[in-house]
């Protein structure tokens, strides 16, 4: 089939069979990891991103390009997580504001709308690094649009950018010292050309025989085209409003919730849904009813608004709080500051608790958190400030998007990219400062000072950060650097202090335990450390973390 | 030269040397515990270690057993009072904080009760220190001094009284735990939760109760904190001793916290003496604290 000019169907079409081919191949994608660790990602999390935009079209029936793009763009946001699904998001958000407003674009005006996919994307990533996803993006975008003149086709489009994406991709290995040298292509770019095969498959007539996982519970975003001027209200509005009690209408010691309840059911209201918590003289109500200003009339009886939401239901079924979550999230105590961490593993998340953490996001290399599920955290919390700990340089992106898109309160990101840097972080942490400049001061302090060791078992034999690596060696990282690979499991903690160029002058060692490590191993490697290093103060806590036996912060 | 009685209490800290050179009584308090074979011990709580030794004490709670403290009986307060009363002298008691013990309740009620009667030409004023330790100790001290210049027990009393706040106490322990059973310690949110190798920098704050007001990342930057909290509060250091007391620490950390004071603060003099029975007990092994005279301390724990 040779599409001449694309519509909106054509585009979903498209872009739907880009997030089938990934699908097909994520697993190889994933694969190509630098480190020899079971934990490489790239490929679940681009294809989730991608999933998360063909779901918020699927059932999109439209021919309008514009409409569609719109959609997609806001799909791909908010399912995007990792670094490469973050940037993948970025690309198509930038490609459908170059659709907006249009009904269908011939090639030369999809090259166009592809060149601000690459402005997009740059513009999102703060320290552009080539030989990544966007150096085989923007090369491939710039060989397709010298490739197509005013005769071509869509599918000749596709074709010139799919054969640069293949040619850029290879050429990664050379653009980025550390692909080199574990001799692997960049992830994220290969993620990109398994997206960009699969559209081609498409235009030429082949079909990609794979499911595409199903959308997460509370999937995509308000989409104000589902409740057009033609539509017939159906479901109502959302209704939560916080009312004080005022004593010159009510006794407010007597005054029953059920007052308010009978009320809200009443014929003229016919709420249903009803959750109404009375707390002294707070009352908090949430409803759902065709007739939110009856609700706001009569409730003016009893007392005075504090806040007031109303949201019509057809615009946000995905954003819909159960009645569980709701009445969470109005019992939520407001806070200045709330926390919200990424972390997994039993004990890690326990631990984070104790040190107020108010919300963990789980997530860790392997599942990465998308934005969403940032955003979902954000909701659950009542405060002016949020604090967000990605705890792994592949989840900030995602983090700050949702920073970004969420308007509820004021979010800060902070750079920290391991569960150590946070626990570190955590400790050091006052909010009777109140003043958030000196909180994430003494945050970026902390996590400056601490170094993150990390100790799992290689899975294949590679070469790494200088460090020779066999199979089955106990692999020791210090930020990030391959510093250690041997088979001393029982002072293997020890072996990485070691490599500490200035461990002479630090004090505390904390050590996580992963799942899997014996009761007899920890104590070896307490003691070796202690009897090798008398003066530091070394402790342990079970973390339950997957992957890694040991999660060393070295203060 | 007027001649009043100066007596404290089992938190004072003095050593009997230099009780005997100013002349300062103290009144004990009583510590007791039970040990492994379930044996019952309750000693006096007195400052020259002569019913237990100082590193048998805090083996003690190294091995893990609670020790109790008691405060001040009436019996030993009126035993200590009239010893004075009968020679003719009045009595200024510079107590431990009332934040941290009942004892100056139990000495005010004894003598508003029986002994002002019996004695009814002496005085006996009761000064609540807001602090224990050699912070008291360093008020027993000035006292003394103000009495050997020849002021009145009133003068005495007045100038302590005014210049409480002034006496600092900085300290560090190696967990919060010993206060926080002891119920001795106010502490920000930020305490709470088990925080491995997190120091808390401890003030006597302006009710006498302890206050974790700031904490630091290991046992190092604690000790050498002290310092620097030292050098931005002190007054005048030449003219001052100050007072290094420590829970049996091991020998580097003093020699660390000494040498550190040293060299960037110019006391009179830094003198290093063990942390007495009752404060010891509520703080645990290993705990430092320092007393000078500085800053009025106005904090107020939350």
């Amino acid at each position: 089939m040779i599409i001449e000019k694309m519509n909106g169907e054509q585009f979903r079409e498209i872009v739907t069979a880009g997030a089938k081919n990934l699908r097909a191949n994520y697993e190889e994608v994933d694969s190509l990891n630098v480190f020899p660790v079971p934990d490489g990602d790239t490929g679940t999390n681009m294809a989730r991103t991608i999933e998360g935009g063909v779901h918020a079209i699927e059932r999109k029936k439209t021919k309008k390009l514009g409409e569609m793009g719109k959609v997609l763009s806001e799909g791909f946001l908010m399912s995007a997580r990792g670094n490469s699904g973050v940037i993948l998001s970025q690309i198509f958000r930038g490609i459908c504001k170059g659709l907006e407003g249009k009904e269908e674009v011939t090639a030369m005006e999809l090259a166009e709308a592809y060149k601000l996919g690459v402005k997009q994307a740059d513009g999102a990533v703060q320290e552009p690094v080539e030989g990544t996803i966007l150096t085989v993006y923007r090369e491939a975008t710039e060989a397709a649009c010298k490739a197509v003149g005013p005769s071509s086709s869509i599918n000749d489009f596709y074709e010139a950018h799919l054969k640069q994406a293949a040619l850029s991709l290879k050429n990664t290995i050379n653009l980025l010292p550390v692909l080199k040298e574990a001799g692997v292509i960049d992830s994220g770019g290969a993620g990109y050309v398994y997206i960009v095969k699969g559209m081609v498959k498409y235009l030429s007539g082949e079909k990609i025989e794979v499911e595409l996982t199903k959308p997460d519970s509370n999937a995509p975003a308000v989409d104000f085209s589902a409740f057009t001027s033609e539509d017939v209200l159906q479901f109502g509005y959302c209704t939560e409003f916080i009312l004080r009690l005022q004593t010159s209408k009510v006794d407010i010691d007597s005054f029953s919730i059920d007052t308010v309840i009978a009320d809200l059911e009443a014929p003229d209201i016919e709420g249903n849904s009803i959750v109404a918590i009375k707390d002294g003289d707070i009352v908090k109500v949430h409803v759902h009813t065709k007739e939110p200003g009856i609700v706001l009339h009569k409730m003016r009886a009893y007392g005075e608004f504090l806040t007031i939401k109303v949201e019509n239901m057809a615009l946000q079924h995905n954003e819909i709080m159960t009645e569980e979550e709701a009445e969470i999230k109005k019992a939520t105590e407001h806070k200045k500051y709330a926390v919200v961490a990424v972390a997994q593993g039993e004990g890690i998340i326990e631990q984070f608790k104790l040190m107020g953490v108010d919300v963990v996001v789980s997530g860790n290399q392997t599942m990465n958190p998308s934005t969403e599920d940032f955003i979902r955290a954000f909701k659950s919390l009542n405060a002016d400030n949020i604090l967000v700990f990605p705890n792994n340089k592949n989840i900030i992106m995602a983090a700050k998007q949702a920073a970004d898109l969420y308007k509820g309160a004021h979010v800060e990101v902070i750079n920290c990219v391991s569960i150590p840097q946070c626990l570190s972080a955590l400790a050091m942490s006052d909010f009777s400062i109140d003043d958030l400049v000196i909180i994430l001061g003494n945050f970026n302090a902390a996590i400056r000072n601490v170094v993150s060791g990390e100790i799992t078992v290689a899975n294949r034999t590679t070469k790494l950060h200088g460090v020779n690596i066999r199979k089955g060696d106990y692999l020791g990282i210090l930020d990030g650097k391959v510093r250690y690979a041997g088979t001393r499991k029982n002072s293997v903690v020890l072996e990485l202090l070691k490599k500490i160029p200035d461990i002479k002058d630090r004090q505390v060692v904390t050590i996580l335990y992963g799942k899997d490590v014996t009761e007899e191993e920890k104590a070896k490697n307490i003691a070796a450390i202690q009897s090798y290093y008398p003066d530091l103060e070394v402790g342990g806590i079970d973390g339950g973390q997957d992957v890694y036996k040991y999660l060393v912060a070295i203060d | 030269m007027s001649k009043f009685a100066i007596i404290g209490d089992s938190t004072c800290d003095l050593t009997k040397e230099e009780r005997r050179a100013h002349d300062i009584d103290y009144c004990r308090m009583t510590v007791s515990w039970t040990d492994k074979e379930n044996k019952e011990h309750e000693i006096h709580a007195d400052l020259d270690w002569e019913e237990i030794s100082v590193h048998e004490y805090y083996d003690v709670l190294r091995a893990g057993h609670r020790i109790f403290t008691q405060q001040v009986t009436e019996q030993e307060f009126e035993e200590v009072f009239r010893r004075h009363l009968e020679k003719g002298e009045d009595i200024l008691y510079i107590a431990c904080s009332s934040g941290l013990s009942a004892s100056l309740h139990v000495a005010e009620k004894l003598w508003d009760e029986k002994l002002s009667k019996e004695f009814a030409d002496r005085k006996l004023l009761v000064l609540d220190s807001l602090l224990s330790a050699m912070g008291q100790g360093l008020m027993l001290l000035k006292a003394a001094d103000m009495r050997m210049e020849g002021k009145s027990l009133e003068e005495t009393y007045d100038w302590i009284f005014a210049n409480r706040l002034s006496f600092n106490q900085i300290a560090t322990v190696e967990t919060l735990e010993y206060l926080r059973r002891a119920g001795r310690v106010k502490a920000t949110k930020a305490f709470f939760g088990n925080i491995f190798g997190v120091k808390p920098m401890l003030i006597s704050d302006a009710k006498g109760i302890n206050y974790a007001y700031e904490k630091m990342k290991g046992r190092r930057n604690a000790l050498l904190r002290m310092v620097e909290v030292i050098k931005e509060r002190v007054i005048d250091p030449e003219s001052q001793v100050c007072y290094v007391t420590h829970a049996e620490a091991s020998e580097a950390d003093v020699e660390l916290v000494v040498s550190k004071i040293k060299e960037t603060i110019p006391f009179k003099e830094v003198r290093v003496q063990f942390l007495g029975p009752i404060i010891g007990a509520s703080t645990g092994p290993g705990t430092f604290g320092i007393y000078y005279f500085g800053e009025p301390e106005t904090r107020i724990g939350e």
